[in-house]
């Protein structure tokens, strides 16, 4: 074991730096393509988070006029639109593509080439969006895109279109990547691994992959109309033809309100990784945590209307969704119960993933507190589209999601890279997210209460907003500084950083059985799986350790990888030029179809999935 | 398929990957459809002008049914000839549910503009805009299956097909069922039933 | 080369008119209380304020229940040294305590779900004796209209925009129109939201318990000047309001001084007339708002302070004071002079 692999290859010379562009953009190797998933991520949050700056630049002060109101309406759709669709989701997807292999026992994804389309598709869907600001105006009728602001009359930019077609193309991606996962979890498990035994994280990414299969269609089903509608002269949102703007809402959140549970079921799953790593304990009530994980996933299809309680609809019709969504606060509440439970008794190492684990706890909670305020149907017409709601979402999805996603970078970069982060660069990372995110979000919560709407472009003095809005602003920078701490320990570590071994946390999963970074085939032996935490059990000498697997293994085995495939990029930019060729000129639309009928036929001739 | 040759012997469940696969998506497929007839169940009910659901010709819907359903006999033969490795069988199974594929895109383009002279158009009003829109889908489907049924076919003159390797025909016919299932929730909705 | 000069003077203009925006514009103030809905001057807003309140309660006592278990795990189960030498007794769950406190946080909720329900009772049905009001959301403003009161002589409803008069201890409904986008009506201290939606017409209602003025705006993003779609709601009482009603329905005064009689004749001759009415004159657009008594309100465009300078710039270049906003569309292409500025100001500021 521990045969490192060598340090990724500096190129030297063009030849290799070509050589190295083709092998990642041929690649099909689940880590690679997970990795490819988290770099883009990472891109897509710098402009994420420079938009968050912009916003909150603008809003230091009551009446400030540091950006134009149209532009500070795109830079906030694009903020909502980038963090949800360009970074959460995909970042997750990366650690799932990168982990779910490795956690139970596989050589690869079922579809390593459908999983590198996933990735262009989402690559060059976010392209697609962002190059909205080039063209004449980016989509800027806020995230959820209420028509009809969003028709051709309120929004006559292309902006919208890039809207549409983008998040089209990453949902594509969507689809595919959880028709992956589905079958990876269901039916590449190693022997042994039964359901019963899965990490946490890869149940919440089963769950999670079905929430997508079933969500992303309602959202294709309600961008067709839009851009019909915007295009081609249908009414589908448009009174005077007999529609209604109601039927987006209601397409739009039987999508947006599982799209929530997408985001934060995986980082569930994480933090419930790195707990009882941390703790030196097994989860506290395994099968309470996967149970929750999944009625939460039910349930969640059943609440969409709560985001619309003020729309004028009949009071029993909102005290039934009102209800539903209080009822998802009991499975939560029992994980949130797990995780205290888990670290109850104890070894606690406060290693910076647990910093940011037991953030998670601490902050989720309160997101999930405003949660039940907003459930309650006349509290939630009073604190709807309030800066309340703003400061609720966030405190779920940054305090909980994002500092889930920070944890995970730290507890698996040593996997990824075979290197460790620094510590203390890693601390102060922490404290300055943690303290900055609660003096950014906090406030939003009495700003709400004194009825500041949220997606205002400025404010009036003299209504109490100036003081919390300054110190939120102060807060964003803090932010900002925190995660410039990231990015220069996450370089400095890549190349600096102490060697880590293979498993440097004395992790239990399967990830942490084979070297780090893992071997293209990824596993030179398994440990037997009988139990939920097979190197636990090898540490405690109750099984094989992987090298005396490995050693019994017949060595005339050969393990064939797929072969690297240039096809899914063909049929990924064949898919986005068909997208973008309806908005530039149908010329490209054409190009797009020739490519993808290129693209298609070469994939299906060569072998492999 | 090097690799995953042996690995097909044994997946965790028992099943093909692309099989297992193509099931989930089938599935998400569903809400795709679930949301277009939802949409066209509430709009076409609603009060408007122009041209509704009395200028559809029923009988030749009907007819149009019936040959659909046909193909999806005729993919069942297909799949069946694949499985006992009746080349020429297959063949002529895989040609006939082109053959009325085909028709149905053709019955339904005619169906179309007779439509449209009707004063039924993509924007006469909230009927024509959902029921276009709706069948619409359901028939670009049907035009993906008859290209995917071409490739299939193209590929079946080498020994592509055979008792060992079914499961691309197979899927094939899975895909070809659940687009002839969508239409026979879609005959009752959108023709049959006034809403 | 006179194109490259039109487009220098053009950016030069643009870049003047920021310079101008940054030093001129005075401070936009709308001195008001704060929108603070847990100071609730109705039943309504009492009601829910009340709701909150339990709610909070009960948040407050979940969090510092969680928060000190977790602050007390981390003290006191914290690893000394490395922590990899120490193995803490491995639990992997606790049957009866997981079903504790699954059933304790269902209780809690349906406490919650409770008060929660008879809060909805509660805030049900409008009075059948309400007053009505027509509210519609324009782009980017409100227009408020009294379809029990009409104009003296006319079967015109009397109508204002952005100030919104009730009168105290007097339910009023509200029926919510937009002819564009959705907007939403929300004054927080005295009712919660209601979503002003094309194509379906809502109702809300509220009864202002003391006199006050209350600071509104817009909840749901509808363009450009969303941020500046803002009101007040003024609530009299009875006998204060019957007389600002009364003087509503009269139809504007005449211009008395020389300026602002030129000012009249600018505003019929220079298009204002297009788009806003002023009863009893020939103006009678519908597209901006009704002016009739503009001088009786407090505002301009609901952000400035009703001053003659800032009336002025309104007219003159209002994108400076709402970027973005609609009538400069049109006005933007109606160059006035100063001294045209001056008579407007002075007829709009005489129309009491």
């Amino acid at each position: 074991m521990a045969t490192r692999t060598e340090p990724i290859a500096r190129p030297s010379t063009l030849a290799t730096w070509w050589d190295t562009v083709v092998e990642w953009a041929t690649t099909v190797d689940h880590k690679k393509v997970g990795i490819l998933y988290i770099l883009a991520s990472i891109v897509f949050f710098l402009f994420g988070g420079i938009e968050a700056l912009m916003i909150r630049t603008q809003l230091a002060g009551p009446e400030l006029r540091f950006i134009h109101p149209q532009t500070y309406n795109e830079v906030l759709t694009m903020h909502g639109t980038t963090m949800v669709f360009l970074v959460v989701m995909p970042i997750l997807t990366g650690f799932g593509n990168y982990f779910v292999p490795l956690m139970i026992g596989a050589r690869d994804m079922a579809f390593p080439r459908l999983n590198m389309l996933g990735f262009w598709l989402f690559f060059f869907g976010g392209i697609l969006l962002y190059l909205s600001f080039l063209s004449g105006g980016a989509p800027d009728a806020g995230w959820f895109a209420y028509a009809p602001l969003t028709d051709d009359t309120f929004s006559p930019t292309r902006g919208m279109d890039f809207w549409i077609l983008g998040l089209t193309v990453t949902g594509i991606a969507s689809i595919t990547g959880s028709i992956n996962f589905v079958v990876t979890i269901l039916n590449m498990r190693a022997p042994g691994m039964t359901l019963n035994r899965m990490p946490i994280f890869v149940w919440t990414t089963l769950v999670t992959a079905f929430l997508i299969l079933f969500a992303f269609p309602s959202l294709t089903v309600a961008t067709i109309f839009l851009f019909f509608d915007r295009n081609f002269g249908t009414g589908f949102y448009s009174p005077e033809m007999g529609g209604t703007p109601l039927l987006w809402q209601h397409l739009f959140w039987f999508f947006g309100h599982p799209e929530v549970y997408i985001m934060i079921l995986p980082s569930f799953g994480l933090i419930s990784e790195m707990i009882p790593v941390f703790s030196r304990k097994p989860i506290f009530g395994y099968a309470a945590v996967v149970y929750a994980t999944v009625a939460i996933g039910f349930i969640g299809f059943t609440v969409w209307a709560h985001h619309m309680f003020a729309v004028g609809m009949p009071p029993v019709v909102a005290a039934s969704f009102g209800a539903a969504s209080m009822i998802i606060a009991v499975p939560t509440a029992i994980k949130i119960f797990n995780w205290v439970g888990t670290m109850w008794g104890g070894s606690l190492r406060l290693r910076t993933p647990m910093l940011f684990a037991i953030s998670f706890v601490a902050m989720f909670l309160i997101g999930g507190l405003t949660g039940i305020f907003l459930a309650t149907v006349p509290v939630d017409w009073q604190l709807t589209d309030s800066y309340f709601v703003v400061a609720h979402f966030h405190y779920v999805l940054f305090g909980g999601a994002f500092m889930s996603i920070l944890g995970a970078a730290y507890y698996w970069f040593p996997k990824m890279t075979g290197r460790m982060m620094d510590e203390r660069l890693g601390f102060w990372n922490w404290l300055l997210v943690f303290v900055g995110f609660n003096l950014t979000f906090f406030p939003m919560h009495i700003l709400g209460l004194d009825g500041m709407p949220r997606r205002i472009a400025t404010y009036g003095a003299g209504l109490g907003w100036d003081f919390w809005n300054f110190v939120s602003t102060v807060g964003a920078y803090m932010i900002g500084a925190g995660m410039i701490i990231f990015f220069i320990n996450f370089f400095h570590s890549l190349r600096n950083g102490p060697e880590a071994g293979d498993n440097p946390w004395e992790g239990w999963t399967l990830e942490w059985a084979t070297a780090s970074p893992p071997p293209a085939h990824n596993f030179d032996g398994l440990p037997p799986i009988t139990s939920r935490r097979p190197l636990w059990d090898v540490k405690l000498n109750r099984v094989l350790t992987p090298e005396e697997v490995k050693a019994r293994l017949v060595k005339d085995e050969h393990i064939h990888l797929p072969p690297p495939s240039f096809w899914p990029l063909v049929v990924g930019l064949g898919v986005v030029l068909i997208a973008a060729g309806m908005i530039y000129t149908y010329v490209m639309t054409v190009l797009g179809v020739l490519t993808w009928v290129i693209g298609v036929l070469g994939w299906i001739q060569e072998k492999g999935y | 398929m090097s690799a995953h040759t042996q690995m097909e012997h044994h997946t965790t469940l028992g099943l093909d990957h692309r099989k297992l696969g193509f099931w989930v998506f089938l599935a998400s497929e569903c809400v795709f459809f679930m949301s277009l007839i939802i949409t066209f169940i509430i709009y076409s009910g609603r009060p408007q002008e122009g041209p509704t659901h009395e200028v559809l010709n029923i009988p030749l819907t009907a007819f149009n049914t019936f040959v659909l359903l046909t193909s999806s006999l005729s993919m069942v033969l297909a799949v069946d000839a694949t499985r006992r490795g009746d080349k020429r069988q297959m063949q002529l199974w895989l040609l006939a549910t082109i053959l009325m594929g085909s028709f149905f895109i053709g019955v339904q383009i005619f169906e179309y503009r007779e439509l449209m002279h009707e004063g039924l158009t993509l924007t006469s009003n909230l009927f024509g805009m959902t029921f276009y829109l709706l069948t619409g889908f359901h028939g670009a489907h049907v035009t993906f299956g008859i290209l995917w049924l071409l490739v299939v076919f193209i590929k079946s003159f080498g020994d592509t097909f055979g008792p060992q390797n079914d499961v691309p025909v197979d899927i094939m016919g899975l895909y070809w069922h659940f687009v002839d299932l969508v239409w026979v929730f879609l005959f009752p909705i959108v023709y049959l039933i006034k809403w | 080369m006179w194109q490259i000069a039109r487009r220098r003077m053009r950016v030069a203009g643009a870049l003047l008119s920021v310079l101008v925006a940054s030093v001129l514009v005075p401070a936009r103030v709308l001195a008001s209380e704060p929108p603070w809905f847990l100071d609730p001057a109705s039943e309504q807003a009492a009601l829910i304020a009340r709701l909150f309140n339990i709610e909070l309660a009960v948040a407050v006592g979940v969090a510092v229940v969680i928060w000190s278990l977790i602050l007390f795990v981390v003290v006191r189960y914290r690893a000394r040294g490395d922590g990899t030498d120490q193995t803490p007794k491995q639990i992997h769950g606790n049957n009866a305590l997981e079903i504790t406190w699954t059933v304790g946080t269902a209780v809690v909720l349906l406490f919650i779900f409770v008060i929660f329900w008879q809060t909805m009772g509660a805030l049900a049905a409008t009075p059948a004796e309400a007053m009505e009001v027509n509210v519609y959301g324009k782009q980017w403003w409100w227009e408020f209209e009294y379809p029990g009161y009409t104009r003296e002589g006319s079967s015109e409803p009397v109508r204002t925009g952005n100030e919104l008069y009730i009168p105290v201890g007097v339910p009023v409904k509200f029926n919510l129109y937009s002819d564009n986008v959705i907007h939403s009506f929300w004054v927080p201290r005295l009712n919660g939201k209601t979503d002003v939606i094309p194509g379906q017409v809502n109702t809300t209602w509220f009864q202002a318990d003391e006199p006050g003025e209350y600071y509104a705006q817009c909840a749901e993003l509808c363009g450009v000047q969303h941020a500046g779609m803002r009101f007040k709601v003024y609530a009299l009482p009875q006998e204060e309001w019957e007389a600002w009603i009364e003087s509503q329905r009269k139809p504007a005064v005449e211009p008395s001084t020389e300026l602002a009689q030129r000012g009249a004749q600018l505003f019929l001759a220079r298009g204002c007339a297009g788009c806003h009415t002023i009863y009893g004159t020939n103006a009678a657009g519908r597209v901006g708002p009704d002016l009739t008594h503009f001088a009786s309100r407090n505002t301009v465009a609901a952000v400035l302070p009703q001053t003659s300078s800032n009336v002025g710039l309104w007219v003159q270049n209002s994108d400076l004071v709402k970027p973005g906003n609609i009538m400069w569309q049109t006005m933007k292409n109606i160059p006035l002079s100063a001294d045209e500025v001056e008579a407007l100001t002075a007829y709009l500021l005489s129309l009491k």
